[in-house]
C-alpha cells in the first residue's frame, strides 16, 4: 500500500472512519494545503503505509480512540519514523490515561477536536514537513517580483527593459 | 553477511511494519493475544504485502483460523494457512530447524541500521515439517482422529476460554458395545477396521468445530463447545433471553452435543458392516456419557473423571445408552 505517486512531497495520513466526518473534513483539510490525503481505516493499515512511504514525511492525523489501539503502540512506531502524529482527544478522557501519555512520549501533537488540527497542520507544514512554505503573492517583494517577471521573459525568450 | 532466517516482533503493529519494510517470503502470526481486530490487521498486511501469511493458532483458534482462511464471494482471503500449535512456538519452530531470533529492538534505537536478508530456508518447507512435526504430536494414527493428548490440552485451553466467556462445553466419552468380542472372534484387523469406521462416523455427524479423538483401545472422546463467531452470527438481537430462575436442569442440558450424538447412534445403527458377515448392519452400537462445564465440573480432570462414570454406568445398566452426568439413568434416547 504505496501512498501516492508524489514522489518526496509530504503527505497525511488520515486514522478513522472513511466515512466519518472528521476523516471527510481532515481530507478537506489537506486539500486546501495542497498534501496528498491517504486515509486509512485503522492503525493497522496506517502502519502499512508508513513502512511503505520510503522516507516521505507525514503528518498522521487521528482521533485518540482510533490511534490508540493496540496498546498505544502506533505512537511509538511513528515516532521511530519520524513523523508528526496529531492526535484529537475527547474532553472526557483522563488526562492522564494511557492512550495520552503514549501519544505525548511518543511527541505527538493533542488537539481537543477536529478544527483544532488546522494549526498543527500549519506548523508542521511550515517546521516539520520539510517541505518549502507556499506564497501568496502578497507575500512576495517587490524584488521577488521583478526577479519572477525577468525568469519569466527569460523563459520566453524575450528581451527585459529593466 | 548476517543471514536472518526469521526475526520475531512481538506486537502485531510491529509485525506489518517490518513485513511492508523488508518483503518477507511468509509472516507467520501467533494468534494468541492478538486483539479482536485481527482481521483488520490481516487486510492491512494483505493490501500491503505480498508475503504469504500463515497463522499460528492455539487448538480452541482452529476454528478461527479456518474462517480467516477460507475463501468467500467479494471477500479477501485473509490468511493463506494456519498451523495449530500445540506446544510454544519457539520451541516448535526450533524443532523444524527454524532458527528464530530474539525480537529486534525499534529502528529508532539502531540509528542506520540496514534490513538483514530475510530467510535462507524456504518457508514452504518448514511450514510442511510444522505440519508434520503437529500431526506426529497431534494425531491418532489408526483413526487419524486427534489423539488423547490433544484432547487433553484442547480441552484445557476451551475450559479456560469458556471460564472467561462463560461458554459452555460439553464432553462425551464412548466405546464400542462388545468391541473385545468383534477382536476376538474376527481378528485384530477387523477390529481396527470397526475403530476407523466408527471415527469416520462420529467425525462426519460432528459440527466442523467439536473436536473427536480417541482416548485409546476402543474408548472415544469428543468436545463440543461453543463457537463465539457462529453464535454472535445466529444470535437473534431481539431474540428473548429465558430468565436465569426459570431455567430447569433440562435447560442446562446440552442440546447440540446431544442431537449430535443421538444422530451419531442412528448412523451407527444404519450402518452395515460387511465386516461382522451377513448380520452385519446395525449390531454396532456404543455406551457414553456426557459431562458438562460448568454444569458437571470445572477442570478437564473433574469432567473426564465424570464422563468416565456415566459411561460405566452405561455399560451396568445394559450398554447401547449415553447418559447424561448428573442425571442417573437419563438415557438421552428419551429425551425430547
Amino acid at each position: 500500500m504505496a501512498a501516492g505517486n508524489s514522489g518526496r512531497e509530504p503527505f497525511v495520513i488520515i486514522v478513522g472512519d472513511p466515512c466519518g466526518e472528521f476523516v471527510r473534513a481532515t481530507i478537506r483539510l489537506a486539500q486546501q494545503y495542497e498534501v496528498e490525503a491517504v486515509p486509512c481505516e485503522d492503525v493497522y493499515s496506517a502502519v502499512a503505509v508508513m513502512a511503505g512511504a520510503g522516507g516521505r514525511q507525514a503528518l498522521v492525523v487521528g482521533m485518540m480512540q482510533d490511534l490508540a489501539k493496540e496498546d498505544s503502540q502506533f505512537f511509538r512506531i511513528a515516532r521511530a519514523n519520524a513523523l508528526r502524529c496529531c492526535c484529537v482527544v475527547d474532553r472526557g478522557l483522563a488526562a492522564g490515561s494511557r492512550g495520552v501519555l503514549a501519544a505525548l512520549q511518543g511527541g505527538a501533537a493533542l488537539v481537543g477536536s477536529g478544527p483544532e488540527v488546522d494549526a498543527v497542520f500549519t506548523d508542521w507544514l511550515s517546521n516539520g514537513s520539510g517541505r518549502t512554505a507556499r506564497m501568496t503573492l502578497r507575500d512576495l517583494t517587490d524584488e521577488d517580483l521583478r526577479a519572477t517577471e525577468a525568469e519569466l521573459s527569460a523563459l520566453l525568450g524575450q528581451g527585459t527593459d529593466v | 553477511m548476517d543471514r536472518r532466517v526469521c526475526e520475531v516482533r512481538e506486537n502485531i503493529l510491529d509485525g506489518i511494519d517490518a513485513a511492508v519494510r523488508q518483503r518477507f517470503e511468509a509472516v507467520a502470526i501467533v494468534m494468541e493475544g492478538t486483539s479482536s481486530q485481527l482481521g483488520s490487521a490481516l487486510k492491512a498486511l494483505r493490501r500491503s504485502t505480498t508475503a504469504r501469511i500463515i497463522l499460528l493458532a492455539r487448538m480452541c483458534e482452529e476454528p478461527i483460523a479456518r474462517r480467516l482462511m477460507s475463501e468467500s464471494p467479494g471477500a479477501v482471503r485473509l490468511a493463506d494457512g494456519y498451523v495449530v500449535c500445540p506446544t510454544c512456538l519457539a520451541s516448535l519452530a526450533l524443532h523444524a530447524g527454524v532458527q528464530t531470533e530474539a525480537p529486534v529492538p525499534p529502528p529508532s534505537s539502531q540509528p542506520g541500521s540496514q534490513a538483514s536478508e530475510p530467510q535462507s530456508q524456504p518457508p514452504r518447507e518448514w511450514e510442511e515439517r510444522l505440519r508434520y512435526l503437529e500431526q506426529l504430536a497431534t494425531t491418532d494414527d489408526l483413526t487419524g482422529l486427534k489423539n488423547r493428548r490433544y484432547l487433553w490440552e484442547f480441552a484445557r485451553q476451551i475450559l479456560d476460554r469458556a471460564r472467561r466467556t462463560s461458554g459452555r462445553v460439553t464432553l462425551l466419552v464412548f466405546d464400542i458395545d462388545n468391541f473385545k468380542h468383534y477382536n476376538d472372534v474376527y481378528g485384530h484387523l477387523t477390529g481396527d477396521e470397526i475403530l476407523r469406521q466408527v471415527a469416520v462416523l462420529m467425525r462426519r455427524c460432528c459440527r466442523p468445530h467439536d473436536v473427536v479423538g480417541r482416548i485409546g483401545g476402543d474408548e472415544f472422546a469428543t468436545i463440543f463447545w461453543d463457537d463465539p463467531h457462529l453464535a454472535a452470527a445466529e444470535r437473534s438481537p431481539d431474540g428473548p433471553e429465558m430468565p436465569h430462575e426459570r431455567r430447569s436442569a433440562a435447560a442446562e442440558r446440552p442440546p447440540e452435543a446431544i442431537s449430535v450424538v443421538k444422530r451419531f447412534q442412528q448412523a451407527l445403527g444404519n450402518t452395515d458392516l460387511h465386516l461382522l458377515g451377513p448380520g452385519g448392519e446395525g449390531v454396532l452400537t456404543i455406551s457414553g456419557g456426557l459431562a458438562s462445564f460448568p454444569r458437571d465440573g470445572s477442570t478437564v480432570e473433574q469432567l473426564f473423571e465424570r464422563a468416565d462414570q456415566a459411561l460405566l454406568d452405561a455399560k451396568r445398566s445394559g450398554k447401547n445408552r449415553i447418559y447424561l452426568v448428573g442425571e442417573p439413568q437419563s438415557d438421552i434416547a428419551n429425551l425430547e
